[in-house]
């Protein structure tokens, strides 16, 4: 069942257009994206998408109909930046060679089958 | 796609799949086994992936399947132990500078489930709303307004505010002037 994701994802990248292009002044963002699949690591530019999650204030009202908390553009911006550096540090820490290891060996495996 | 991309592309995806894995877990380990159980598999149903969709969702759905099926409970239980993010970095900035890293995990941790995965899968993992939304099963308004409930309860949890700056219904003329804060 948890395979069945792709169906509606036609266009691969880049990946961040889509949700880019529903939140507000974000449009200039989409050419940033373009091309980020040439990058072998992770890299993100000043304008981290990480505001999509905690940056942004909406009101949107989910199927329940309750509104979703505003909150006050400097704390918006203090959460960002918090929130940020946080999601930075971890996408930034070395991948442990176990899973090399791991994929190499999945990957073997894979090819023996055929 | 041949094997052989299939796998470099899942070693690009795996800085963004793990750091998903350690947040949603709070522990390094136990992210691990999570991660490790999550390739397997994936090449046991490479098949099954459409080429030119998003791999970074279909790894994220995965990721996200196995660890509600079998790491939750885990994950409550070694939380604690498990010293997460044992660098006590002081995040960048202003007044909050006080707040480490560790902080950050303790106040994910805290929120609802269903608002942090959200939170991650946005923040973390770069995935689209629609794509969110189509992992976690619900609508793309539901998935904003998980995410507008789990920035609130992030700062509250941070203490960037009191709870009773949350939960205020803002008028439209207040969402006006706040929208075009998005950009910081």
């Amino acid at each position: 069942m948890f395979l069945r994701v792709q169906t509606r994802a036609v266009v691969a990248r880049p990946l961040r257009v889509q949700a880019a292009s529903l939140g507000a002044n974000s449009g200039s963002r989409m050419s940033q994206r373009e091309n980020q699949h040439d990058n072998p690591g992770p890299c993100r530019d000043a304008e981290s998408d990480v505001d999509g999650a905690v940056g942004s204030g909406g009101n949107d009202v989910d199927g329940s109909g309750v509104d979703g908390a505003m909150l006050d553009p400097k704390i918006q911006a203090q959460l960002g930046r918090v929130f940020r550096a946080y999601c930075d540090d971890l996408i930034h820490q070395p991948i442990p060679d176990k899973f090399t290891v791991l994929l190499a060996k999945l990957e073997a495996k894979q090819r023996e089958k055929k | 796609m041949t094997e052989e991309s299939f796998g470099d592309e899942i070693v690009a995806q795996m800085p963004y799949l793990r750091a998903f894995a350690i947040s949603l877990c709070g522990s390094h380990s136990l992210a691990d086994d999570l991660v490790q159980d999550t390739l397997v598999k994936a090449w046991s149903h490479a098949d099954s992936f459409q080429p030119n969709t998003n791999l970074r969702a279909w790894l994220v759905t995965i990721l996200r399947n196995t660890y509600f099926s079998s790491y939750r409970k885990r994950s409550r239980e070694v939380q604690d132990s498990d010293n997460l993010l044992a660098q006590q970095i002081p995040v960048k900035g202003g007044q909050e500078s006080a707040l480490t890293l560790t902080d950050v995990q303790a106040a994910l941790d805290k929120l609802a489930p269903e608002h942090k995965e959200i939170l991650l899968m946005i923040g973390i993992a770069e995935l689209s709303y629609e794509e969110a939304a189509e992992i976690c099963g619900v609508a793309i308004g539901t998935v904003k307004s998980r995410l507008n409930r789990a920035r609130a309860k992030l700062a509250e949890h941070l203490g960037l505010l009191t709870p009773s700056d949350i939960d205020t219904d803002p008028t439209v003329s207040d969402l006006a002037a706040r929208r075009p804060s998005r950009a910081i």
